[in-house]
């Protein structure tokens, strides 16, 4: 019977080194952070870890590509509504409407800054209250302890 | 963490592991892990002696051997050190955590 493992085209078959995979792949990994130290002399999982690594970066990358890019978009959509009615045929309007004076997020920013510090200003009178209250309780307490005795 | 062999012999502490820098020595020194089977004598020697080589580099090759021959269960031993030389390459691919509930279960019996 016909040896199917062992035929003259699985014979001619180069053997699987790893030193070539490693090769191979220590560029990359040289890219995403890792020394060739780390690489070549260091805990072999170590790759493991800077793999995932290099994913989640990718992928907050391309989170924030994706938002950076709609962000624009909305820019020239809210440019073109701002200019059209220069352009419309039969206009009165001689001058396009204002371009915003601060990028979107800005005043959402500031707004949450001033509730930040309403916040921290109500606490500190919620606190100086309850301190008054306490205080006055235990005088009261010291005094009609003093009147028993 | 990688995989690592550990051991005493005459009072001293063995750790035995791999890094990519020993394989690449032991298969400059003859290793072909596809010949782990067709010449098991001379490539599970190669496969010992370099795992000596990240923390035991000064040890004499005479002594490794005499280690080898008093180690026990060599069946295993041996298995043990081709899945440690192979854990260097596998977790380049980083693909062990993907879904495999697709892929079909075996046993054996």
């Amino acid at each position: 019977m016909e040896d199917v493992l062992e035929t003259e085209e699985t014979k001619k078959v180069e053997h699987f080194f790893l030193t070539n995979e490693f090769n191979k792949c220590c560029p990359f990994y040289i890219s995403i952070g890792m020394t060739y130290e780390q690489f070549w002399y260091g805990d072999p999982t170590m790759t493991k870890m800077y793999l995932e690594a290099y994913k989640i970066k990718e992928k907050r990358e391309t989170e924030k590509m994706k938002w950076i890019t709609w962000e624009q978009g909305l820019y020239v959509y809210e440019a073109i509504c701002d200019v059209s009615p220069v352009l419309r045929a039969f206009s009165k309007a001689t001058k396009p409407l204002p371009y915003p004076e601060k990028p979107y997020g800005l005043a959402n920013d500031e707004m949450d800054k001033k509730i930040k510090e309403v916040e921290e200003e109500r606490d500190m009178y919620r606190a100086q209250i309850f301190f008054q209250n306490w205080a006055s309780n235990m005088k009261k307490k010291f005094r009609a302890s003093r009147k028993e005795e | 963490m990688n995989k690592k062999i550990e051991f005493s012999y005459e009072g001293v502490d063995y750790t035995l592991e791999y890094d990519r820098k020993a394989i690449e020595i032991m298969e400059a020194n003859g290793l072909e892990l596809d010949s782990v089977r067709s010449k098991p004598a001379s490539m599970v020697s190669i496969l010992w002696q370099g795992a000596f080589l990240k923390n035991h580099k000064k040890e004499k090759p005479s002594k490794i051997q005499e280690i080898y021959d008093n180690m026990k269960n060599k069946s295993d031993l041996n298995t043990y050190l081709s899945e440690m030389v192979f854990e260097t390459y596998a977790v380049l691919l980083g693909d062990d955590e993907e879904d495999d509930s697709k892929n079909i279960e075996w046993k054996m019996s």
